[in-house]
């Protein structure tokens, strides 16, 4: 099974990415935190998550940009200077589309920079991707490129 | 000798007698023919001169049996004694015998003087007595007698004319002739022409100094006269001028030194080969120096603050080695040792030696205000950092904070739809899609207020783009400018501008995206889009604008509305989707590139909106292809 971690404070988006999962069959992938510091206690393995057996690492990592405690941007510098964690596909997720925080997102490593649509329904093409990308292993696919909303930031690591 | 008369023998003493400078006594008189109550005068420039005329006077008196009264000074009366002696008069017996009178002329005036003027009384005791005995036995008296001499060499020529009145009023009383001499130095300077007239109206006769009384015959005294004359005149307009230069010079010195004093502004002059340092009373005070020591260019140094010195002494070097000017400004330690700002002006020249002359002022006052200046836009300036960053984050959590709401409302409505779709029936699914459609409209708005905040505060960097490729890739970056939606055509190549790609993807989507939206309802849209260069509002320009057209086949716009619709939240047409503020930032926009924006349209006849631009100069032709290979 591969697991998303998927790091988010607002209740309504975990809804909708709960939704859109569920409608791409992936409902029981989904691991949901709710803040910067316990995305990074999960990775870790630390406290609440030390057993690896009830909280397996992901094969992705989603983190929303504005989060209390950390943001986005300090869990994925953590990821990437973290020696377990650090070839993990990052992607961040936001509901700004201003440049800086784009570059900023391609500065520190991350693997995609994903908008928040307006609709929900527009979520679900996007995780058919993430699906076919990074969930299984033999899955080729152009796709990524035509997604509104998504920046796809650099090359795709080779799957966990 | 013995055949020589007396007279003749006195004219020849002077050859005779080595002490006494060959000077010829005045021909033109003859002591003899003196009348026995005359008052004259003589004038002398040397005083051989004078011993002659007086020993003549005296001894042709003397030697006709007359009574003579010298009151002179002693190397008068030595001279004048000695000369007697040489022309064969025994002075030693005729003093004996009482016939030769002879007085000191200080020690004569001590005894009537009295306060600085000759007391009448006491004059009258003195010498009054004196005349009458002497005139007692009816044969003539000579009298020679420098005392109003004295008096007029002392300074005191109201004394001296008194003096020559009480002679006169004794001559009224005893029959003497009286010989009175004045040195001709004392009267230079024309403040003794007065005086000299009021003597000469005192005397009976007047006899001129020897360069005029020694010449031979009327004739060559004319022409002394004459010579004498040119020479005043001569003297007098040269005193004149000299006294017209030096007024003028005062006047001007004068004035210098009122524009000086009113300036504040302090002199200096430094002898560089000798070290002296002058500097005037303002100049030491602005250094803080005592008024009257003497300086040196080590004093100057003290008085500047220690920071300062090394930066004035290295201007000073500087403006020596190259013999210029120099400004400089330090700090001196004013009094109450609070710190004053000096400017020092200089300039260094050589002349005989090298030397340093300038001005100082004190610039306190100026120096605080410009601190101040910098303090104050200092602090403006953070505080407006401030503002901004705050304006910034405000912004930033705007369009994520105040977004979200929507978009849930967004999704639930559309959640709602699409899962119980079937339950609800057509009323239902209307307010479903208000809500969201509300959700939506909010949401644009939202995005272009932070559009246009963002063009409010942007410093937008001025850089060449190529138009051409700009417009054919906006519009296949934006399905509604595509068919089957739109017919856009563009007449290229489109010139390059001067503009910043972030702004004009403002503009020009804006522009296009309202050029396809506003048309009439089944009308396909067709767009055609030019440009054409144009000259600056500038006079002399001649093409340095670019104006890019957009004419569309839309509802128009009313002439009244033109100057509106560039306004915030200024939305024309109810039954058109939009936020009013898509006008407003592609006129920020505009502006921000140094551009503007226009509109040409009529209700029921399309409209044209044009967007102007700096021209941007092609790149020099070996540094990319021509205009139309960049094409994409």
């Amino acid at each position: 099974m591969n697991w998303v971690l998927y790091a988010e404070d607002e209740a309504n988006d975990i809804f909708f990415m709960q939704r859109a999962f569920g409608q791409a069959g992936l409902e029981r992938s989904l691991l949901i935190v709710n803040d910067g510091d316990a995305a990074i206690a999960y990775l870790a393995g630390e406290g609440p998550y030390a057993d690896r057996g009830q909280h397996p690492l992901p094969a992705l990592v989603m983190l929303d940009l504005h989060m209390p405690r950390r943001s986005g941007f300090e869990v994925l510098k953590w990821i990437r200077h973290a020696p377990t964690v650090s070839g993990l596909p990052v992607v961040l997720i936001s509901a700004s589309d201003q440049e800086g925080d784009i570059r900023q997102a391609s500065m520190l490593g991350a693997s995609g920079y994903l908008v928040k649509p307006d609709k929900p329904a527009e979520l679900l093409p996007v995780i058919r991707v993430f699906k076919n990308y990074w969930l299984s292993p033999d899955a080729p696919t152009d796709e990524i490129g035509n997604l509104t909303g998504y920046h796809n930031l650099m090359p795709p690591a080779e799957p966990a | 000798m013995q055949n020589m008369n007396l007279r003749d023998r006195l004219m020849q003493a002077d050859m005779e007698n080595p002490d006494t400078p060959a000077s010829p006594s005045a021909p033109c008189v003859d002591w003899r023919d003196m009348g026995e109550s005359e008052h004259f005068v003589q004038f002398y420039e040397d005083d051989a001169f004078l011993v002659g005329a007086v020993s003549g006077f005296i001894g042709a008196g003397l030697d006709a049996g007359s009574h003579a009264v010298v009151i002179a000074t002693q190397v008068h009366r030595d001279a004048i004694d000695r000369r007697l002696r040489a022309c064969g008069l025994d002075s030693a017996a005729l003093q004996a015998h009482g016939r030769y009178r002879v007085l000191d002329a200080q020690e004569t005036l001590a005894q009537f003087m009295r306060d600085g003027a000759p007391d009448e009384e006491r004059f009258h005791a003195c010498l009054g007595t004196l005349l009458a005995s002497a005139a007692r036995d009816q044969r003539g008296v000579r009298v020679f007698g420098e005392m109003v001499a004295l008096l007029w060499a002392q300074g005191n020529p109201e004394a001296a004319i008194r003096l020559e009145t009480l002679w006169n009023d004794l001559g009224r009383v005893h029959a003497f002739s009286l010989f009175c001499a004045y040195p001709m130095r004392d009267f230079r300077g024309e403040a003794h022409g007065k005086p000299l007239m009021h003597i000469c109206q005192a005397h009976s006769r007047v006899i001129p100094a020897e360069s005029y009384a020694t010449a031979s015959d009327a004739d060559a005294r004319l022409r002394s006269v004459a010579l004498l004359q040119q020479k005043a005149v001569s003297l007098a307009a040269e005193v004149a001028e000299r006294q017209h230069a030096e007024s003028t010079a005062r006047e001007q010195q004068s004035k210098l030194g009122m524009a000086v004093a009113l300036a504040g502004l302090g002199i200096w002059e430094w002898d560089l080969d000798n070290d002296v340092l002058s500097c005037s009373a303002q100049c030491r005070a602005h250094l803080g120096l005592a008024p009257n020591a003497a300086l040196s260019y080590a004093h100057f140094l003290e008085c500047i603050h220690a920071d300062d010195r090394e930066a004035v002494q290295g201007a000073l070097r500087t403006a020596i080695a190259a013999q210029s000017d120099c400004h400089i400004e330090f700090r001196v330690i004013g009094a109450g040792g609070h710190p004053r700002w000096i400017a020092a002006m200089g300039r260094c020249f050589r002349n005989g030696g090298y030397r340093m002359l300038g001005a100082t002022l004190d610039v306190t006052e100026r120096k605080q205000d410009a601190m101040l200046l910098e303090r104050t836009v200092a602090e403006r300036t953070a505080r407006l950092q401030e503002s901004i960053g705050e304006l910034e984050a405000l912004s930033y959590s705007i369009s994520h904070d105040l977004r979200a709401p929507l978009r849930a409302m967004q999704g639930y409505a559309g959640i709602l739809l699409e899962d119980c779709g079937a339950r609800l029936d057509a009323e239902h699914h209307t307010y479903l899609q208000r809500i969201a459609s509300a959700a939506g409209r909010m949401d644009l708005l939202i995005q272009d207020a932070l559009a246009l905040s963002r063009l409010v505060r942007m410093e937008p960097k001025a850089e060449t783009v190529n138009l051409d490729r700009f417009v054919r890739d906006l519009l296949d970056t934006y399905p509604n400018l595509q068919p089957p939606h739109a017919h856009i055509v563009v007449d290229g190549p489109l010139p390059p501008v001067v503009g910043n790609e972030a702004a004009l993807t403002q503009c020009l989507s804006n522009l296009l995206g309202n050029a396809v939206k506003f048309v009439a309802p089944g009308t396909p849209a067709e767009v055609h889009v030019w440009a054409e260069r144009m000259a600056d509002t500038c006079p002399g320009d001649q093409a340095s604008m670019v104006r890019i057209f957009i004419r569309d086949n839309g509802i128009g716009i009313s002439k009244e509305t033109h100057e509106k619709i560039f306004s915030m939240f200024h939305r024309l047409n109810p039954d058109y989707e939009g936020t009013g503020m898509g006008l407003a930032i592609v006129k920020k926009a505009a502006e921000r590139m140094g551009g503007r924006v226009g509109v040409e349209s009529e209700p029921g006849r399309g409209s044209t909106f044009w967007l102007e631009l700096r021209h941007a100069s092609p790149p020099p032709p070996h540094s990319g292809g021509p205009h139309a290979a960049q094409k994409p």
